[in-house]
């Protein structure tokens, strides 16, 4: 069998998925609930006149047999009409598209982030396995591993939002000094990481290492003339605790706007992307542990090559295959943290959504939403394994 | 049927388990999570004779409701007269201080710890149980069934699962409008099974292509025999891995609907408490008290049950030992 039909293969599945989803979401509030006119157009409560509820019970065949309205509800579905919300007094598709600029914003800038850094820290840490770093890395991904992502999120609001609040406590660092700390910081790590095993050894004059040191000191100073322009020159360890965006921003210009927005979408994305670095991370350590033992490894180390070249040459390319359907597997668990996040940040997006309808009983857009949701979900896992299949084409054989 | 076991066969048992403990006892890590975890489950038993008052009923419930709570009222209070105020900070009478209504959370920790406790215990036996049904005869009965049981476990697999939970949790006619702890636990279960099915079934169908089960069934004995005496046995460790993973699991999927309201109001779990600390918006007001106790309990109880997976991993995976 071909790339094309394996490919022909997962989308049959992610179809035949998408389709018991449906079924499922159907059957879940019209065959257990007595009376679907009374969830899906209920009376009064909502503030609907008894004409736009003739309409509903006509649009959705709401008072006809269930296997009638099954295919009322798919039909309805695939032309893109996924219901009213009552709630909002608007069509559910509008809602949802309104809101997910916001959950992509925040989804995929942590997911991009948190692969990126947790593939490099991972394939860092197995290489330096059974070191202090591995055991320090291990204990501290179980511990978060095992805290609720709200809690995380909870405490950063407590300490970053809450306790910082210009109001309350008004920590601010300047600029100049942080970037010189992050500076002194990252002169270190490359000092410490030298070979060599006295200070003396390490600090030995090096062309290509002073050149580094000289392009991250660069660097720091061009970060603070950057943002001595932009600000009055204080780093304000202050983050708004709820919302998208504050109201009004909009009269201040664009860049205003788009500096509001990004700190706003900071502490959502610093929370999911500390959890997706650990899950990469954790990942990438394992395979990358499982790589070390192949020939080929074995030979470009007794080759004498450098520690780096083996590590990110040989090694990280394949140990990182596996990487890519993981993105696509843990699409649906990352969408369900939004939920979480979005909740905890009273952010804007389909999470809060999809709470909120849940809170109201508006089950159009509970359905709607979930509908939407998995959608998602499954074009992520089919893309997925697509590329990987593309990639690696072993896989087409199991 | 109970069948009384010679003192051979107890005596080598016991030599298994010593041997077993023996292991365990060299991982550090797994030490640390058992240790853990039956201290907080004796807290959670003895829940009771720990706190002066007992857990919030219906009572105190419809009592919360007009805002008055007579576990407070009992109480003298130094140097006022004033009437309950707001989250009584941990330095009065109360060693964790009380939520808005006036509950002491140092009793609320205790009870919510049991309630938690028993969420994760009982789903991640009956996803294992489940599991191990499933999936063993599903590898023996093979052909269709087979074929069908493993695409449902896929489908569900893909689904995201916590918006599956919430739409689960929130439909009025599933538990009759209050999501119980019974009914966490059986949602979990619901949502989970696939996960340790699929892991059983692939150990089973390499199990049953192994040499003593093949001469096993050459020497004429029957499909019960084969694996109640080789299967089960052999798949009894990878049994207790995953009943270890899924209770860490239920432990973080029970917290999340809890914290999102979707709890037993009668039975307070940790994750409710937080929920009850959202609602109150105790952290904008600064009532720390009600938010770091029950989230440090949740970690906890996730951190020891990790840590005894991890060593648990290292005794079934060899491989793992030496590294």
């Amino acid at each position: 069998m071909g790339t094309l039909g394996f490919i022909g293969k997962r989308i049959l599945f992610a179809a035949f998925a998408f389709f018991v989803a449906l079924t499922f979401v159907f059957l879940l509030y019209r065959a257990i609930e007595n009376d679907p006119v009374n969830v899906f157009a209920p009376a009064g409560h909502h503030g609907i006149t008894d004409e736009q509820k003739e309409v509903l019970i006509k649009k959705w065949g709401l008072d006809k047999s269930i296997p009638e309205q099954f295919i009322i509800y798919l039909s309805n579905i695939f032309r893109g009409d996924l219901g009213y919300s009552f709630e909002h007094g608007r069509p559910v598709s509008d809602l949802i598209l309104e809101r997910l600029p916001w959950t992509l914003l925040i989804l995929g800038t942590s997911t991009i982030l948190s692969t990126i850094i947790g593939v490099l820290i991972g394939a860092y840490i197995g290489w330096r396995r059974a070191s202090k770093l591995d055991a320090t890395f291990v204990t501290s991904s179980l511990i978060l591993n095992a805290t609720p992502l709200f809690f995380t999120g909870i405490f950063f609001i407590y300490f970053l939002g809450y306790q910082a609040h210009p109001e309350k406590n008004d920590w601010k660092i300047p600029y100049p000094i942080f970037y010189s700390l992050v500076v002194l910081v990252i002169i270190f790590i490359l000092i410490y990481r030298r070979k060599g095993k006295t200070f003396k050894e390490k600090m030995q004059f090096d062309r290509s290492f002073s050149s580094k040191i000289g392009l991250v000191v660069l660097l720091g100073l061009i970060l603070t003339l950057i943002s001595l322009n932009f600000s009055d020159g204080d780093l304000h360890l202050w983050f708004p605790i709820s919302g998208g965006k504050t109201p009004g921003i909009e009269d201040q210009g664009s860049i205003a706007t788009l500096q509001n927005i990004f700190h706003h979408a900071l502490l959502p994305i610093l929370v999911l992307t500390i959890y997706g670095v650990l899950a990469y991370g954790w990942f990438m350590r394992g395979n990358i542990i499982g790589v070390l033992t192949e020939d080929y490894v074995q030979t470009a180390i007794s080759k004498g090559l450098d520690e780096n070249e083996v590590l990110y040459g040989h090694c990280m390319r394949n140990a990182m295959l596996p990487v890519v359907t993981d993105i696509g597997m843990s699409f649906g668990s990352i969408i369900g943290g939004s939920i979480l996040v979005e909740q905890i940040f009273s952010y804007p997006g389909t999470g809060d959504l999809i709470y909120t309808a849940l809170l109201n009983s508006d089950y159009n857009l509970v359905q709607g939403s979930f509908i939407i949701i998995t959608a998602l979900t499954l074009l992520g896992l089919v893309i997925a394994e697509v590329l990987y299949s593309v990639i690696d084409p072993r896989v087409q054989r199991s | 049927m109970y069948k009384l076991q010679s003192n051979k066969t107890l005596q080598r048992r016991w030599k298994t388990w010593k041997k077993f403990w023996t292991v365990y006892k060299s991982n550090r890590l797994g030490v640390i999570g058992i240790v853990i975890l039956v201290i907080l489950i004796v807290l959670a038993i003895t829940a009771d004779g720990l706190t002066p008052y007992g857990p919030p009923g219906p009572d105190e419930i419809n009592l919360q409701e007009s805002g008055m709570d007579p576990r407070v009222w009992t109480i003298p209070i130094p140097f006022t007269t004033i009437e309950l105020g707001p989250f009584w900070n941990p330095f009065s009478d109360h060693p964790f201080g009380t939520t808005e209504l006036g509950f002491d959370v140092y009793t609320l920790l205790f009870f919510g710890l049991r309630v938690s406790l028993a969420v994760a215990f009982i789903s991640g036996i009956f996803v294992v149980l489940l599991g191990t049904i499933i999936g063993v005869s599903s590898a023996y009965v093979g052909g269709k069934v087979d074929a069908v049981i493993m695409r449902i476990s896929e489908v569900i697999l893909v689904i995201p699962p916590l918006p599956l939970l919430l739409m689960l949790a929130s439909v009025p006619e599933i538990g009759g409008g209050t999501t119980t702890w019974e009914l966490t636990a059986i949602l979990i279960v619901a949502i989970y099974w696939p996960v340790s099915a699929r892991l059983i079934r692939g150990q089973a169908l390499s199990l049953k292509e192994r040499t003593f089960v093949l001469s096993a069934k050459a020497a004429g004995a029957s499909t019960p025999y084969i694996i109640f005496k080789h299967i089960l046995p052999n798949v009894f460790p990878l049994m207790i891995t995953m009943m270890i993973t899924a209770m860490r699991q239920a432990i973080l999927f029970e917290a999340f609907l809890a914290y999102l309201g979707f709890s037993d109001p009668l039975n307070w779990s940790l994750g409710f408490i937080l929920n009850t600390a959202q609602a109150e918006a105790a952290f904008t007001r600064g009532a720390w008290w009600l938010m770091f106790p029950p989230a440090i309990l949740i970690a906890l109880i996730g951190i020891s049950f990790a840590f005894i997976g991890i060593a648990l991993d290292a005794i079934v995976n060899p491989r793992l030992r030496k590294r």
